[in-house]
């Protein structure tokens, strides 16, 4: 693709995106609520697009494109059900974090758990561990764009020169509005997204495979097998089937919506978003598979696929590919600058409002640069360390379900528990060690259950713990079941 | 946790969990679109579809105040 179609591209984009940046500006107030979760004033279509874009990274059109171009439609499996998990998890937790979110006047996911459990390094160590798996794996959307320029343009838009647009274009859509910003340009990207993939499946569909898929698939019939081995089926769909609760950036949206239609309205939008663009990005692996097969990279067949339709669409793919990215990637360094200011800085020493709004805006450049240093290493390191993030989050999980349910959890169970299930699933991973066949999430996972229960049994639990508990449910139930049932 | 919470709860890991067995046990060999592929397309659907009826349950219970 010619160097002036990229540059046009991606200049178009960026001043769309950096208009709507300017508006959300003008509507932004002071403090930090109302830079990190927009005043609490989301509507139900940008949170629900915000959500998607934020969710969906460049991984899906590069990644799980590339996985079915290798494996067939056991990727589809994976990825629905995450989709299905998250559904089930939202539908319980939105309410549940957006009550504790207002009653409590909750920021991020950590702040949650200090509150509950009673202790700011429950906060501290959960924010830590998010800082320590989140800042590899935004790299890689960095590295992700990086590698996408320089092979569709053939070189000439060199490696570090798109890292360094996206990056640039993060701080920007970030730092101007918070929040605002981040949630209206994610929903102009969440819609670039879906249309680029819809129009790209209708050419395939309608010129390339004019028999129709069925009849283009009686070629590789292998693809429509379930051909993962289950353990890697479990290994990778377990911490994703989570995500919803283990990923800061994601829960942190829970807080923002203005009122429950709007909360009704992400839900609902999000999962036919997930739904859609799942499907969709799966029969692309299957039409790469078939269009341009014997790829020693699968991750190439994106890149291989575009070459056979015409430019402007090819163009608009890889648009929305570098839309996917920027928006996982500005939500990610919002959500972890948020945690730095209220959950790092605050649990070490008290901080009026606008310090710690400083503090804030300070790590947006900050993270990212450290991001663009993480990626321009091209270290084999980072790919582990990125696909050890979702696996290290999870040991969070236990701690978030006590946090709701269990009234006996302590704080010190939850920081042995966050501590001991991250440092197995880390362990595992480093040494490559698949014990009894199964995948380290598994292990780390149970780690985490085993120490949070067993030192929480031990300790003495904070009597606020448990009103915390009685008091976000009551309130659930007042506010979203109005008493319907018990 | 209300009682339509309960049972939502209770579909869901049943739907996740035969989202997982009955492609990896009954359509395993299947090499057609209506093997697996349907059934994960068919059950995210029904999850999709069952989660829009619970939350059009919600109240709405206005805005719920700030601290």
């Amino acid at each position: 693709m010619p160097l002036s179609w990229l540059n046009a591209g991606i200049l178009a984009w960026f001043l769309l995106g950096a208009a709507l940046s300017a508006k959300a500006r003008r509507g932004m107030g002071r403090g930090v609520i109302d830079y990190f979760l927009a005043n609490r004033t989301v509507g139900g279509f940008v949170s629900a697009m915000s959500y998607s874009a934020t969710t969906y990274s460049a991984f899906m059109m590069v990644g799980l494109v590339g996985l079915t171009y290798k494996s067939g439609i056991a990727s589809l499996g994976f990825e629905l059900t995450y989709l299905l998990g998250t559904v089930v998890l939202l539908v319980l937790f939105a309410p549940r974090y957006w009550v504790a979110g207002r009653r409590y006047g909750l920021m991020t996911p950590s702040e949650l758990l200090s509150t509950r459990y009673g202790s700011k390094w429950v906060g501290a160590v959960a924010s830590l561990l998010c800082l320590v798996t989140l800042v590899p794996y935004a790299s890689v959307q960095l590295m992700g764009m990086g590698y996408l320029l320089e092979g569709v343009s053939g070189g000439a838009f060199p490696f570090w020169a798109g890292m360094a647009v996206a990056a640039a274009i993060t701080v920007v859509f970030s730092i101007w509005a918070g929040l605002r910003s981040v949630a209206l340009t994610d929903a102009l990207q969440a819609t670039i997204m879906l249309v680029a993939c819809c129009l790209l499946v209708a050419f395939i569909g309608g010129f390339l495979f004019p028999e129709g898929w069925g009849s283009a698939m009686a070629a590789r019939p292998d693809l429509l097998k379930v051909s993962w081995p289950f353990p890697m089926f479990l290994g990778l769909t377990l911490p994703w089937t989570f995500f919803a609760l283990t990923n800061p950036q994601v829960v942190q949206r829970l807080y923002a919506p203005k009122d429950i239609r709007s909360i009704r309205g992400m839900v609902a939008g999000f999962s036919v978003f997930g739904f859609i663009y799942t499907v969709l990005c799966v029969l692309l692996g299957l039409a790469a598979a078939l269009l341009v097969p014997g790829l020693k990279n699968p991750d190439g067949a994106m890149a291989a696929l575009l070459t056979k339709v015409p430019r402007g669409l090819a163009l608009l793919v890889v648009l929305s590919i570098f839309a996917a990215a920027v928006s996982t990637l500005n939500s990610i360094i919002l959500t972890l600058s948020s945690m730095f200011g209220r959950d790092l800085v605050r649990a070490l020493t008290p901080l009026p409002e606008e310090k710690e709004l400083k503090w804030g805006k300070l790590l947006i450049p900050v993270l990212t640069v450290a991001c663009y240093a993480f990626g321009s290493l091209k270290l084999g390191l980072i790919a582990v360390l990125s696909s050890m993030a979702s696996a290290g989050l999870m040991a969070q999980l236990p701690v978030i379900l006590g946090a709701f349910f269990w009234k006996r959890g302590t704080a010190a169970g939850a920081i042995a528990g966050m501590i001991s299930g991250a440092l197995l699933t880390g362990v595992l991973y480093w040494t490559k060690t698949n014990f009894l066949g199964q995948w380290p999430p598994v292990w780390g996972l149970c780690a985490s259950v085993a120490v949070f229960v067993a030192v929480s049994l031990m300790t003495r639990p904070d009597p606020a713990g448990g009103d915390f508990i009685e008091t976000v449910a009551s309130d659930v139930k007042r506010t979203f079941w109005q008493g319907q049932d018990s | 946790m209300s009682k339509t919470e309960r049972i939502w709860l209770g579909f869901g890991i049943i739907a996740l969990l035969a989202n997982i067995a009955v492609p990896f046990g009954l359509m395993k060999d299947w090499t057609r679109f209506s093997g697996a592929f349907l059934f994960w397309c068919a059950t995210a659907l029904l999850i999709i579809a069952a989660g829009g009826y619970v939350m059009s349950r919600w109240g709405e219970g206005g805005r719920f105040p700030c601290r």
